[in-house]
């Protein structure tokens, strides 16, 4: 290397390499192949699902009013999941989610009894005390160095406790405007405004996590932490925002729960544990091979469609829990074999 | 079994502890050990060195079982036969071997590591016996001079005392004293107040009478420590003789060849006047300590390439991750003329640090982005529009600059892991190079990467140089420091121990000062 050879003699220059500009293509002229089933499979299934229903249940399942309600249905699950998403696209669990939803709602409900403020203000505090919870995870996680799983699974706990502390076990029935339930029950046309949220959120997220700096720091954390470090990223910081920001999400599903369901109990939270992360893992087969909002959306279209569908067909709720448990396995074991056959190379 | 056990009471007094003769190894037609004979007599510590690539870690891969001799040969064992290449059959004679890493559990204790060996004693057939596979534990460590808590988990221990459990461990179900242990590079990451507790342990089994072979690098272990030392020397043995006979710089001089005639004292630090370089100083390390290193004083300049060399433990491992802020230090550091904060790796690198890290796998690559997401991870502020990654942007940077790094286009969107270790490394370099730093540091440039891309990685680097930057990197590999750096400093027991530079800079000059330097 002491002779005098240079990259210039050696290499193609700049130029050249802006001739080469042809395979900087726009995102949205890369697509129009078929979809490859291997990272699609979600797609095919919920064709399949939805062909079934339609097939077995004529005029029944493939109708305005079930789609809508499907779609309601998941789409609070929806919004859980694209919070918790955040936070595992950052290498960390949150199990608290659900929890820390629970807990808005019932603070949102317990509020509306309690004071006269306008429920943006019940809303804000709401959502503010969540964003708090979200915090302490992120403190614990990413400054104290404690495990995540560990640290989520125990603030779940506490805020589970909080919320019964507010209900006092009693169920409470909320205050609120009619302007407020139709937040949850209402929509534009046949378009459920709970929907409209999750589609401006899941949005917002993809923009976030595939196209902002902030975003391809947090894959990278979740990728690989050491790496990322030593590119000169902020480690700590990225896994605190991350657990910062599932917990104010947790918190707006919170109170979309509680303008949809009315009524404060401690159960109606952590009922979205499993079904949201069933979500997310799903989702995370699907696309990218990494956590993601298309893969995850289309997990919840999944599951939703089969739910009601099973539901339709006259299946006893039981179903729903098995239903969602199944896809997951059968998800991950698609994802692990996928991953095995990419490794040994593809 | 192979072989007979022919074992009378005289051969056990006059035969050698260890005895292998005419062992050749070759891999793909390249021949790596010539013909080599090892005799180990009881009750002696038998050094063995030599360089990288002499054949020395071959030799102790063919006595462990790893590899299979070129052709069939017995060795002995106190009079017992055991075939070479065949593990169990070494292991059944009492040949036992303590490697580097140890192969310890840390989380365990050493109780719990003896019994991974050697199951747990147990009452009835079903409970564990605490109380007899402690006493057990406790008396094979304490024959071996070490008195520590059998209980505490074996991380928490000191380097000796781990070392020791390495030791119990491997010959722990070996009451009688016919056994030969091989010690490879055990005090490698070692500080040297925890060696001389390490070696009262081998002189403890030099007195039960065992046969030890030492493996070292540091050549005053040899003194210290063993009876007779073989040297190796490009796969053959060149000298095997009593340790006391041999001088330092006669050892040198067999493990290099006895060219390198130069003793450390007689090489002047090149200043760096010869070199030539503007005035431009970019990075400045004033006594900086770290693990395994202290005091080191360093000035680098715009446009020059300075390696650090060192054998492995010498302390040249610490300087690139002490000055990138991914291990303590103390000391000044400063970049590009600012005072670099210990810490944190950001520090370094907002000052204009470029580090490539030794471990490709685990602490450059993030596997889960794309060619072009590694590529420009560390800079993605420069592709902000409007708050978002300006992905044209990004990608014509890409396409530029794996033009540069000659790596195929066509890999731009695909997984990091698909392109070659030496593609791999062309993307880390080029994720630095894209910053324009004012420091590309790189810890062990080469390794794992192919001769096409090394040379293309000196010439983006030598390039660099050119553009402002100054390149620093720490090696194993003399002949690439000889070759590609404009000076060397050398790191031995974690100091400076010289510079060379001009003429002065070869390879033989930098082993032979890697491994000359005394404490």
């Amino acid at each position: 290397m002491r002779t005098d050879v240079t990259i210039e003699e050696q290499l193609p220059t700049t130029d050249r390499a802006a001739d080469a500009d042809v395979s900087v293509v726009p995102f949205w002229r890369r697509v129009p192949r078929p979809l490859p089933f291997s990272r699609y499979s979600g797609v095919y299934g919920l064709v399949l699902v939805i062909a079934y229903f339609t097939i077995t249940l004529p005029g029944v399942f493939f109708s305005e009013v079930t789609l809508t309600t499907a779609l309601a249905s998941v789409a609070i699950t929806g919004v859980l999941a694209i919070g918790v998403m955040i936070p595992f696209a950052a290498g960390l669990f949150d199990l608290s989610f659900a929890s820390v939803a629970g807990f808005s709602m019932v603070m949102m409900i317990w509020l509306s009894v309690q004071t006269t403020y306008p429920e943006v203000v019940l809303a804000a505090v709401a959502i503010a005390v969540a964003t708090a919870v979200g915090a302490m995870n992120g403190l614990l996680v990413a400054y104290v160095k404690l495990q995540s799983f560990v640290v989520t699974l125990a603030m779940s706990s506490v805020v589970l406790g909080l919320a019964e502390y507010l209900t006092k076990g009693a169920q409470i029935y909320g205050l609120f405007t009619q302007e407020f339930k139709n937040l949850g029950r209402g929509g534009i046309g046949p378009v459920p405004y709970l929907v409209i949220v999750l589609a401006v959120l899941a949005f917002v997220a993809w923009v976030w996590l595939e196209h902002t700096p902030a975003g391809r720091k947090t894959l990278a954390v979740g990728s690989n932490p050491v790496a990322s470090r030593l590119a000169g990223i902020h480690v700590a910081r990225v896994q605190f925002l991350a657990l910062v920001a599932s917990g104010a999400i947790a918190g707006l599903a919170g109170v979309l729960l509680a303008s949809q369901v009315g009524i404060a109990s401690t159960v109606t939270g952590p009922g979205y544990l499993f079904p949201t992360i069933a979500a997310v893992f799903l989702g995370a087969t699907q696309v990218r091979g990494r956590v993601n909002v298309g893969g995850t959306v289309i997990a919840l279209l999944l599951i939703g469609a089969g739910i009601k569908g099973l539901q339709l067909s006259g299946a006893e709720p039981w179903v729903t829990h098995t239903f969602n448990g199944t896809i997951l396995l059968i998800a991950i074991a698609a994802g692990t074999w996928r991953t095995r056959r990419a490794s040994v190379g593809h | 079994m192979p072989g007979d056990h022919v074992v009378s009471g005289d051969a056990v007094r006059s035969t050698a502890a260890l005895r292998v003769s005419g062992v050749s190894k070759s891999f793909n037609g390249t021949t790596v050990l010539h013909d080599v004979d090892l005799e180990v007599p009881p009750g002696t510590v038998h050094a063995l060195v030599g360089h990288n690539g002499s054949g020395k870690s071959t030799l102790i891969k063919v006595l462990a079982g790893y590899h299979r001799p070129d052709h069939a040969v017995d060795g002995h064992v106190f009079g017992e036969v055991f075939r070479l290449g065949d593990h169990t059959s070494a292991d059944e004679v009492g040949l036992r071997f303590v490697h580097q890493d140890l192969g310890l559990v840390d989380a365990l204790s050493a109780v719990d590591n003896l019994a991974l060996g050697a199951g747990y004693l147990t009452r009835g057939r079903t409970v564990i016996d605490w109380r007899r596979s402690t006493e057990r534990t406790w008396e094979v460590i304490r024959s071996l001079g070490f008195d520590f808590d059998v209980h505490r988990p074996v991380g928490e221990l000191g380097a000796a005392q781990r070392a020791g459990v390495a030791i119990a461990r491997a010959l722990q179900d070996w009451s009688g004293k016919r056994a030969v242990i091989v010690l490879d590079e055990p005090t490698a990451a070692m500080p040297s107040k925890e060696a001389q507790t390490l070696f009262r342990a081998v002189r403890r089994l030099r007195e039960q009478g065992l046969g030890v072979v030492y493996v070292t690098h540091h050549l005053n272990e040899v003194h210290d420590l063993a009876d007779e030392v073989t040297v190796l020397r490009g796969g053959r043995v060149v000298a095997t003789r009593p340790a006391a006979e041999l001088s330092h710089d006669d050892l040198v001089d067999l493990i290099l060849g006895g060219a390198a005639s130069t003793p450390a004292a007689a090489l002047p630090s090149a200043p760096s006047s010869t070199s030539p370089v503007n005035d431009g100083v970019v990075l400045e390390a004033k006594d900086l300590t770290t693990v395994g290193l202290s005091g080191f004083n360093l000035t680098l300049r715009v446009g020059e390439v300075v390696g650090i060399a060192g054998v492995d433990g010498s302390g040249r491992g610490s300087v690139i991750p002490a000055m990138a802020g991914v291990i303590p230090r103390a000391g000044s550091l400063t970049v590009g003329g600012a005072e670099v904060a210990p810490g944190e790796p950001r520090h370094a690198i907002k000052a204009g640090l470029g580090p490539v890290p030794a471990d490709r796998l685990r602490t450059a690559v993030v596997p889960d982005l794309d060619v072009t997401a590694n590529l420009s991870i560390a800079s993605l502020g420069s592709f902000r529009r409007f708050g978002l990654v300006d992905a044209q942007a990004e990608r014509r940077d890409a396409v530029d600059w794996l033009s540069r790094l000659t790596v195929d286009l066509g890999k731009a969107n695909d997984p990091i892991l698909t392109l070659s270790g030496g593609n791999q490394q062309k993307v880390i370099v080029g994720r630095w190079l894209r910053r324009q730093p004012k420091v590309i540091a790189l810890d062990e440039p080469t390794q794992g990467v192919d001769v096409g891309a090394r040379g293309h990685i000196y010439a983006l680097l030598r390039d660099a140089t050119r553009s402002g930057s100054g390149v620093l990197m720490a090696s194993t590999d003399s002949e690439e420091l000889a070759a590609e750096c404009d000076r060397v400093v050398v790191v031995a027991h974690g100091r400076i121990v010289g510079e060379l530079a001009g003429d002065q800079l070869t390879v033989q000059a930098i082993d032979s000062l890697a491994l000359s330097a005394k404490k």
